[in-house]
C-alpha cells in the first residue's frame, strides 16, 4: 500500500528553485532513502512532506491525505525527526514525550510512552532533564517522540548525526524492525554507506532534482561480480585474460580484479590452477552504491558538459 | 476546544519548569512588596501625622504671631491672626472627627460651602478657578460621607497645600500609579517575549507544529496560556500591594470618596492656560470600588501589552526583538506622558493608557498628564475599548502571520 506519494513537488524561495519537480512514492513496510549532498535540497522537501513550508508547486498526499486540504488527518500518519531532535532541555524526557503525546491525542498515553521508551531504550534515564543528554540519548527521544503515535510514514532526517558506530548499528536495527512491522520509513542522509545498508530503494537528490531513484538490492545485484586475485606476478595472468577477453583491472603487481558472472568463478579458478599460476588469495568483490553514486553524478556532470 | 486546551495545558507545563518565569513573578512579588514599604515610610499623610503638623503649625503661628506683635504692622498681624484661627478650626474639626461628632460639622460646612460656590458661580471672574472647582469637590466630597454615615478623612490645609490622610487604599492607588506604567509592563513583556521565539530559536518549533492540531489552534493556545500567566502576574501584584498596605495602614477608608472619568476643559487666565476640572460630568464612588475598577484596567493593560509582545514573538526569531520592542514602547508611552505634547494621535497610543491614575482616575497632582499630552479627555470605558483594540489586532495579525509562515530556520 502507498503510503507518500510525492507529485510535481517544487519550492521557489526568492526566484530560487531549492526543490524541483520531485515524484517519489514510498510504499508500507519500505525502507526509502533520500539520498544527496548537503544543500540538495533534502531538508526542504521533507519539510514541505511535514507541512511546514508551503510547496510552490505540486502536490503530497500521506496515507491518502492532501497534505494542503487535510493536513490533520494526514499528519495523524506522520512520525518525523526534522533535522536535529531538538526538544524541551529544561523538561525531562518523559515530560517532552507528555507534551508530544498530548499534542498527538493519544489515548492511554502513559503506556504508550512506556512502550516507545522500552523501544528506544531510553528507560533508565527518561526522568532525567534533557539538558544533561548526550546527543545519542537525544536522537533516541527524538525517535520515540516521533513514534509516539504509531506512524505509519516515519521520517527521518539525516538520524545517525552524532551517533558512534555501536549507536549507528543499534540505530538500523531499530529502522528494519518498525519496516518489518510495516512502517513505511524515509530516511535522508548525505552518507551513501547508511543508506546502502538500511534502504529498500534509494532516490538520488542532486542540484534540486531527484536524478535517479535505485531498487538497491537490484542495483547491487546488476553490478555484476568481481573476483580480487593475488599472485605472485600479475604480468603472468594478463596476458590469458587478454587471450579469454576478460575484463579486469589491475590495481598493483599483484593485485587484480576481474569482472565475471557468480557462475563461472570455479571454472576461473581451475583454469588458473592449470595454467600454474600460483594464487596467493582469491575473494569476490561488490561495487558499493558510492560507485554508483559517482557514476550518477559523473554521468551529470558530463551531460551538462556536452550540452 | 480539546486541541486549545491541550495545547493550553503543554504550555503551562513549560512554564512552569522555567527558572525566568519563576524570577519575573518573585521580583515582582519583591517590587510590589518593596515599593509599598517605601512609600508607607515616606508617607506623611499619615492621621497621625495630620494631627501633629496642625499642632505644630498652631504653635509656630502663635510664638511669631507674639514676635510680630512687639514690632509689626497691623495688617501683618491681623493676617497671621486669621491663619492661626484657621489651624484652630482644622484641629478643632479633627479632634471632631476622631471623636466621632462631625456630622454637624461637616453638615454646616457643607450649606456653606454650597453658599460660597453660588456665589462664585456668579462671579465671572471667579465662575472658572481652582478655588470654585475645588468647593465643587469639596461638597461632593462631605455629601458623599454624609451618605456612607462613615467619618471624613483628616485633612490638613495650610492655605498653600494641602494632605488628606492616606489609608491603605488611596496608598494602593498611588503605589499602583507609580508601577504600573513601567513595572508590571516590563514583568509582563518578559513572560510573554519569548513564548513563540524561543522555540524558534531552539527548532523545537518545527516538532511542536508538525502535529495533527492547525497552526491557529497551536497559536491561539500559546497566546492563551500566556494571557493566563499574564493575569495571574497582575492578579498576584495588585493582591500584594494592596495586602501590604493593608498591612501597613490598617483597613480602614475602603468609603472615601473618588472621582473617575473627571474631564478637563482649558481656560486662559492672565494669558497662561488653566485646566478646570469638570466634576458635574464625573463619576464619585467609594475608592475600594474605584480600585476595583482600576484592576479591571490593569488586567486589561497588561492583556494588550501581552498580545502586543506576542506578536513580535510570532515574527521575529529572535528573542532580543520581541522583548526590546515593546520595552521601548512601553517606555515611550510613560516619556510621552511627561510631556505636553498636544496630539491627539496619542490617544490611541498603547504606551499612554498603561496607568488608571494618570488616565481616567483623577490623580492628586491635579490634571491628568493623558489630557496634558494628548488635549483629549478619556473615560475609563474609552481606554478599554482603545485597549481592546491593542489586543485584538496584534493578535490576529500574528495568526495570519503564524499561519502561512514557512518555518525555514527553525
Amino acid at each position: 500500500m502507498e503510503v507518500l506519494r510525492v507529485d510535481n513537488l517544487t519550492k521557489q524561495i526568492g526566484g530560487k528553485t531549492i526543490v524541483n519537480q520531485l515524484h517519489m512514492q514510498v510504499n508500507e513496510g519500505e525502507v526509502y532513502g533520500f539520498l544527496g549532498p548537503n544543500g540538495a535540497g533534502k531538508t526542504t522537501t521533507i519539510r514541505m512532506i511535514v507541512g511546514l513550508i508551503q510547496a510552490t508547486q505540486g502536490s503530497v498526499c500521506i496515507c491518502g491525505h492532501d497534505i494542503r486540504t487535510d493536513r490533520e488527518q494526514a499528519m495523524k500518519c506522520v512520525g518525523a525527526i526534522v533535522e536535529n531532535p531538538e526538544t524541551y532541555s529544561y523538561l525531562s524526557g518523559y515530560k517532552n514525550l507528555i507534551h508530544y503525546a498530548r499534542l498527538a491525542g493519544i489515548p492511554n498515553k502513559e503506556k504508550r510512552i512506556q512502550e516507545v521508551v522500552e523501544f528506544v531504550k531510553l528507560t533508565d534515564r527518561i526522568h532525567d532533564k534533557v539538558k544533561i543528554y548526550s546527543l545519542g540519548m537525544r536522537q533516541r527521544l527524538g525517535l520515540a517522540q516521533a513514534l509516539l503515535g504509531k506512524p505509519k510514514l516515519l521520517i527521518l532526517d539525516e538520524p545517525t548525526n552524532g551517533l558512534d558506530p555501536e549507536g549507528i548499528r543499534e540505530f538500523r536495527g531499530l529502522v528494519r524492525q518498525l519496516a518489518d512491522q510495516g512502517t513505511a520509513v524515509f530516511v535522508s542522509s548525505h552518507i551513501l554507506k547508511e543508506m546502502e545498508a538500511i534502504c529498500d530503494r534509494i532516490a538520488i537528490i542532486k542540484n534540486s532534482r531527484i536524478i535517479t531513484e535505485q531498487n538497491v538490492a537490484k542495483v547491487l545485484e546488476g553490478q555484476g561480480h568481481k573476483v580480487r586475485i593475488k599472485v605472485d606476478e600479475v604480468k603472468q595472468v594478463e596476458h590469458l585474460l587478454q587471450q579469454n577477453q576478460f575484463s579486469y583491472q589491475v590495481l598493483d603487481h599483484h593485485t587484480m580484479e576481474i569482472k565475471m558472472d557468480e557462475s563461472d568463478f570455479s571454472e576461473f579458478i581451475r583454469f588458473l590452477v592449470l595454467q600454474n599460476i600460483n594464487l596467493r588469495s582469491i575473494e569476490t568483490v561488490k561495487d558499493s552504491l558510492e560507485e554508483l553514486f559517482f557514476n550518477f553524478t559523473a554521468d551529470e556532470e558530463g551531460e551538462k558538459k556536452n550540452a | 476546544m480539546r486541541d486549545i486546551g491541550v495545547v493550553i495545558l503543554n504550555e503551562w507545563m513549560k512554564m512552569r519548569y522555567r527558572l525566568k518565569i519563576w524570577l519575573v513573578f518573585g521580583i515582582t512579588i519583591l517590587l510590589a512588596v518593596g515599593f509599598s514599604f517605601l512609600s508607607f515610610y515616606a508617607d506623611q499623610s499619615k492621621a497621625k501625622e495630620i494631627v501633629s503638623m496642625q499642632k505644630d503649625e498652631l504653635a509656630e503661628g502663635t510664638k511669631k504671631l507674639e514676635k510680630i506683635k512687639k514690632s509689626g504692622d497691623a495688617e501683618e498681624i491681623k493676617e497671621l491672626e486669621k491663619s492661626i484661627e484657621r489651624t484652630k478650626q482644622g484641629i478643632n474639626t479633627t479632634d471632631n472627627i476622631l471623636k466621632g461628632s462631625w456630622k454637624s460639622a461637616i453638615q454646616s460646612k457643607l450649606e456653606q460651602d454650597k453658599a460660597d460656590l453660588k456665589n462664585a458661580k456668579q462671579d465671572k471672574k471667579m465662575a472658572h478657578s481652582a478655588s470654585t472647582s475645588n468647593l465643587e469637590k469639596q461638597i461632593a466630597f462631605n455629601e458623599h460621607y454624609l451618605k456612607q454615615d462613615k467619618r471624613p478623612l483628616l485633612s490638613y490645609d495650610s492655605g498653600t497645600f494641602s494632605n488628606t490622610e492616606s489609608t491603605a487604599y488611596s496608598a494602593t492607588k498611588d503605589v499602583l500609579g507609580l508601577g504600573l506604567p513601567l513595572i508590571l509592563p516590563l514583568m509582563v513583556i518578559l513572560i510573554i517575549a519569548d513564548i513563540v521565539s524561543d522555540e524558534t530559536t531552539r527548532g523545537t518549533l518545527k516538532l511542536l507544529l508538525i502535529r495533527p492540531i492547525s497552526r491557529t489552534k497551536i497559536l491561539f493556545g500559546k497566546w492563551t496560556a500566556g494571557i493566563l500567566a499574564t493575569i495571574l502576574l497582575a492578579v498576584i501584584f495588585f493582591t500584594v500591594v494592596l495586602l501590604t498596605n493593608l498591612a501597613l495602614y490598617g483597613t480602614f477608608g475602603a468609603h472615601a470618596p473618588e472621582f473617575m472619568n473627571v474631564s478637563f476643559v482649558e481656560h486662559m487666565v492672565d494669558k497662561s492656560p488653566f485646566f478646570e476640572p469638570q466634576y458635574s460630568g464625573a463619576t464619585l464612588l467609594p475608592v475600594s470600588e474605584a480600585l476595583f475598577y482600576g484592576f479591571v484596567h490593569m488586567l486589561i493593560v497588561s492583556i494588550a501589552i501581552a498580545s502586543l509582545t506576542f506578536l513580535f514573538s510570532t515574527i521575529s526569531a529572535s528573542p532580543m526583538i520581541s522583548t526590546s520592542i515593546p520595552m521601548i514602547i512601553v517606555v515611550a508611552g510613560s516619556a510621552f506622558l511627561l510631556m505636553s505634547l498636544k496630539s491627539s494621535i496619542f490617544k490611541y497610543f498603547i504606551g499612554t493608557h498603561l496607568s488608571f491614575t494618570s488616565t481616567w482616575l483623577e490623580s492628586t497632582t491635579g490634571v491628568s498628564s493623558f489630557y496634558l499630552l494628548t488635549k483629549s479627555n478619556i473615560t475609563m470605558t474609552g481606554s478599554i475599548i482603545i485597549l481592546l483594540g491593542w489586543i485584538l489586532i496584534p493578535t490576529i495579525l500574528a495568526i495570519i502571520h503564524f499561519r502561512k509562515k514557512d518555518i525555514l530556520n527553525a
